[in-house]
């Protein structure tokens, strides 16, 4: 099976951080995302998301790509504990029991500690270094216990560094 | 700077030539991550190959884009079982970003080497004409970006 680890896209500053929409560049960026996956013939069964609202927004648009159903959003389900500071040894449990290629849309630093504990059995070993929008293939080594890393894509690689408006780096 | 670690594209079997030169589908795939580089906008300093044939014209297709298409030239120490310290040297007091053209299973071993310290520390799934893209940060490597020919248009 293969789990696609995700990032949610830049998002806007808000006084609510749950709530915090994905910014212009950040929708554009992952809908540029979807698109390339979609044209590499990546389709997912699910796309799970954290309650936060730029994690949602993420979600609903890679979904709409590629877990093409016949109701828009089937594929989507919300997902507790992997917010910012959700626990990741759970979270590498609970997908033990998963068995079907599911994209799974959060932030940092949970992501990159996620894709970390996975590949090397250390979250904190900081193998990645996760960008907004960016998304991590990993698939079920058949040789051991661990998970390898069959592709990495960022925002930047799959539309080229554009000119667009500079947007801070965040969470 | 960046590291950049290229497994040689797809080649044709001893069998078939001596030499063993890219497929047509070898070649047909680093011209499309040649492409792919390009619109990523990835420029290196330096390119090196492994020697053999098979590295050699998959880092002069790549350097068509990445690297003005300057002639890349051999480097010794990146045989597909070779000791992985010539190329962490070199790696580390390169002028600029650094592409490396080798061969498995020097490659995965040079990249969990970098991101975990050990060899066999981590699995990255290289196959033929994937390249990977290494970040140096302030406490050591970090993996920026991996793709793998599937994962790229045709040209």
């Amino acid at each position: 099976m293969r789990l696609y680890l995700v990032r949610h896209g830049k998002a806007e500053l808000g006084p609510l951080d749950a709530d915090r929409r994905l910014s212009e560049r950040g929708r554009v960026d992952v809908e540029a995302m979807a698109q390339h996956l979609a044209d590499q013939d990546i389709r997912v069964a699910r796309v799970v998301h954290s309650g936060l609202a730029r994690a949602r927004e993420t979600a609903e648009i890679l979904a709409s790509q590629l877990a093409p159903g016949p109701t828009p959003g089937q594929a989507l389900e919300q997902m507790a504990g992997i917010e910012p500071w959700g626990d990741v040894k759970a979270f590498a449990k609970a997908i033990k029991r998963w068995d079907t290629d599911t994209m799974v849309c959060g932030h940092e630093p949970f992501m990159g500690e996620a894709a970390s504990l996975l590949m090397c059995g250390d979250a904190h070993a900081g193998l990645v270094a996760v960008k907004t929008g960016t998304v991590m293939a990993l698939e079920r080594a058949h040789y051991s216990s661990g998970w390898h890393l069959r592709w990495m894509l960022t925002p930047r690689v799959v539309r080229g560094p554009k000119a667009e408006p500079k947007e801070e780096d965040e969470a | 700077m960046r590291l950049y670690l290229v497994q040689h594209a797809d080649a044709v079997s001893k069998d078939t030539h001596p030499l063993r030169p890219l497929s047509e589908q070898g070649l047909k795939d680093a011209i499309n991550m040649a492409a792919f580089l390009h619109g990523a906008a990835v420029m290196v300093g330096q390119i090196v190959h492994s020697g053999k044939l098979r590295a050699e014209e998959t880092a002069n297709v790549l350097s068509k884009t990445v690297w003005l298409g300057q002639t890349p030239e051999a480097l010794d120490g990146l045989g597909p079982n070779d000791p992985t310290d010539h190329l962490m040297n070199t790696a580390l007091t390169a002028g600029g970003d650094l592409m490396v053209v080798g061969h498995m299973p020097f490659m995965g071993r040079t990249a969990a080497r970098c991101l975990t310290g050990a060899e066999d520390g981590a699995t990255v799934a290289f196959e033929p004409g994937a390249v990977l893209c290494l970040e140096r940060l302030e406490d050591g490597w970090a993996l920026e970006w991996f793709v793998r020919p599937s994962m790229v248009a045709d040209v």
